[in-house]
């Protein structure tokens, strides 16, 4: 499936833009602060019910307007689907799918998935932990259905927990209460990180190869760190270890081990890059991660996931950019923004959609595609 | 916005219940303003009534009129199965469903530390009481089926079972008379996991 138009309403500084997008490469060209990232994350809006750059839907509703309407109409091989988000001030958000209301953002995504790599994504790599997590955490949610609620379902035991053992100074029977949501946290806990390490095994041989074609000749391996996992028995391990650490852990008043303490190492040629790689190693292992994500969800769910790119050309060297867009000339469907078309191959151009932005509106398209 | 004092502390005070929020409140309160001094005076007389002649059962802790509430004095009932259970309005649903037959024990709430509340503020003790005269032979948990209710029968289950006592737990899964392809992915993965030989 591809997106085939978008009409926006009333969104940040696009008051109201119709789009014609192309499967294959859609390229969104504009000078700094037309609203090219804008249109990009109108779209990530369409496909997840809310934005990835603020928790806050009210900051995406246009300074004095009530209400943002973002539609779109997907077409596959054999149906058409029109899928719409409203996002009213301090309101519920509602989701219509053909024409039926209240729909859930997981059935946006039965549709189809959708791959961002913005700028901020740096973060999974050089940023700390949560980054990473938060990473594998997405990952998983597309391709497991019950990733969401195991995850909800740990972070709620974790803060129950936690409360409790602020508590247990001075009262000697919460002592006992404490081993009751010991067994839950193990239970959940171990399940969890179960879920997260088979992520991290099926991503493995998808950083390879990505990496392989992007970043030549260099070597990628991504390894899930927890320590629980060392030996088999990942429950009798966790037990042992809040057993060793309960004092501790009364005292600091916080749960110190758990998935909610992992980390995810990265490796390049054998080296570490979270600690030691360039700016434009650890951008291009940021880049590999998302592109070996779509890569996984693809496989999995059997279907394509559109790809969305902002502004990522500007930082790669002239090898890596056409790699990058030779892998991305066999997508279904890709739309990235970019403030410079000599980025892009020239013998590529008659493949590319192409769409110019100017204050806030989709001032004209000059379409090369033949 | 301007209300008169009076409005203002009763749309306060009607803020203050489950599911009312500011609007619903000032909805009720101008319905309150309407109606006859007789109506208001009998909602105002309903509210006292219930705190001052309602009590908890000494038994089970149901909300009872009298010390003992009726489904502790029915001779009827199956002395054996004793069903535990979050709230008083719990009872209420499963009296609904009308095919159990034994008693029950109101737990006045479960654990949840963020809310402060351990199983020393539970009736859990007075349960424990209950089953010394080796009446019952089965406990059935029948807390929410969410966090809080599952670790709170968890912690039951622990305490009755070296009694000898059978302990069992409500099954969760799909509702009756629905469609399968409406259920949410994890109830029906519940459903699969406690299937039934037939």
């Amino acid at each position: 499936m591809y997106l085939q138009t978008l009409d926006i309403l009333n969104f940040r500084n696009h008051k109201k833009s119709s789009l014609n997008f192309s499967s294959g490469i859609n390229l969104i060209i504009g000078k700094n602060g037309q609203g090219k990232t804008n249109l990009l994350e109108a779209i990530y809006v369409l496909f997840n019910g809310k934005s990835y750059k603020s928790s806050l839907n009210n900051v995406l509703i246009t300074l004095g307007e009530e209400t943002t309407v973002v539609k779109g109409s997907l077409v596959g091989e054999e149906k058409k689907e029109d899928i719409g988000v409203m996002l009213k001030i301090n309101e519920q958000k509602n989701i219509k799918i053909n024409g039926m209301q209240n729909q859930r953002v997981k059935d946006l995504r039965n549709i189809v998935n959708i791959v961002l790599f913005s700028p901020e994504d740096l973060k999974i790599v050089k940023g700390g932990p949560g980054g990473r997590r938060d990473f594998i955490d997405e990952v998983g949610e597309q391709i497991n259905y019950k990733y969401n609620h195991l995850k909800w379902k740990f972070l709620r035991i974790l803060k129950q927990r936690n409360n409790l053992l602020r508590q247990v100074i001075g009262k000697r029977w919460k002592k006992e209460e404490l081993e009751l949501w010991d067994d839950k946290l193990v239970l959940v806990g171990s399940k969890f990180i179960g879920a997260r390490n088979e992520v991290v095994e099926k991503l493995k041989p998808y950083c390879h190869k990505i990496n392989l074609k992007i970043n030549s000749k260099k070597n990628l391996k991504i390894n899930y760190l927890n320590n629980l996992l060392n030996n088999g028995d990942v429950e009798g391990e966790f037990y042992r270890k809040i057993k060793e650490l309960k004092n501790y852990e009364i005292e600091r008043g916080n749960t110190l081990v758990g998935p909610h303490r992992d980390d995810v190492g990265l490796y390049l040629n054998g080296v570490d890059v979270r600690l030691y790689g360039s700016q434009g190693e650890q951008r291009v292992v940021s880049l590999c991660l998302k592109m070996a994500e779509l890569e996984l969800i693809k496989e999995e769910k059997k279907k394509t996931p559109i790809l969305l790119m902002d502004d990522v050309m500007s930082e790669l060297d002239e090898e890596m950019r056409d790699n990058l867009l030779s892998f991305i000339l066999n997508l279904k469907q890709s739309i990235i923004t970019t403030t410079n078309l000599s980025y892009f191959n020239q013998e590529y151009m008659d493949r590319i959609n192409l769409i110019e932005v100017y204050g806030g509106s989709v001032k004209e398209r000059m379409c090369l595609k033949t | 916005m301007y209300y008169a004092a009076p409005v203002a502390v009763l749309i306060e005070e009607l803020t203050k219940l489950p599911s009312i929020g500011p609007k619903s409140a000032q909805r009720l309160a101008f319905h309150l303003l309407k109606v006859s001094p007789e109506e208001a005076k009998k909602l105002s007389d309903a509210i006292v009534d219930v705190k001052n002649k309602i009590k908890f059962c000494k038994i089970c802790f149901n909300i009872t009129e009298g010390d003992v509430c009726e489904l502790c004095r029915d001779t009827n009932r199956d002395d054996s199965l004793l069903c535990v259970v979050g709230e008083p309005r719990d009872i209420i649903a499963l009296e609904r469903a009308g095919n159990y037959r034994g008693r029950y024990h109101v737990l006045e709430g479960v654990v949840s530390p963020i809310d402060g509340i351990g199983p020393g503020d539970l009736r859990i003790k007075e349960l424990l009481d209950r089953l010394k005269d080796d009446k019952v032979r089965e406990i059935i948990l029948a807390t929410n089926p969410n966090i809080e209710g599952e670790a709170t029968a968890m912690y039951i289950a622990r305490l009755v079972k070296p009694l000898g006592i059978m302990v069992t737990r409500i099954a969760s899964g799909l509702p009756v008379g629905g469609d399968l392809e409406y259920a949410d992915e994890v109830t029906l993965g519940k459903a699969l996991e406690g299937r039934r030989e037939m």
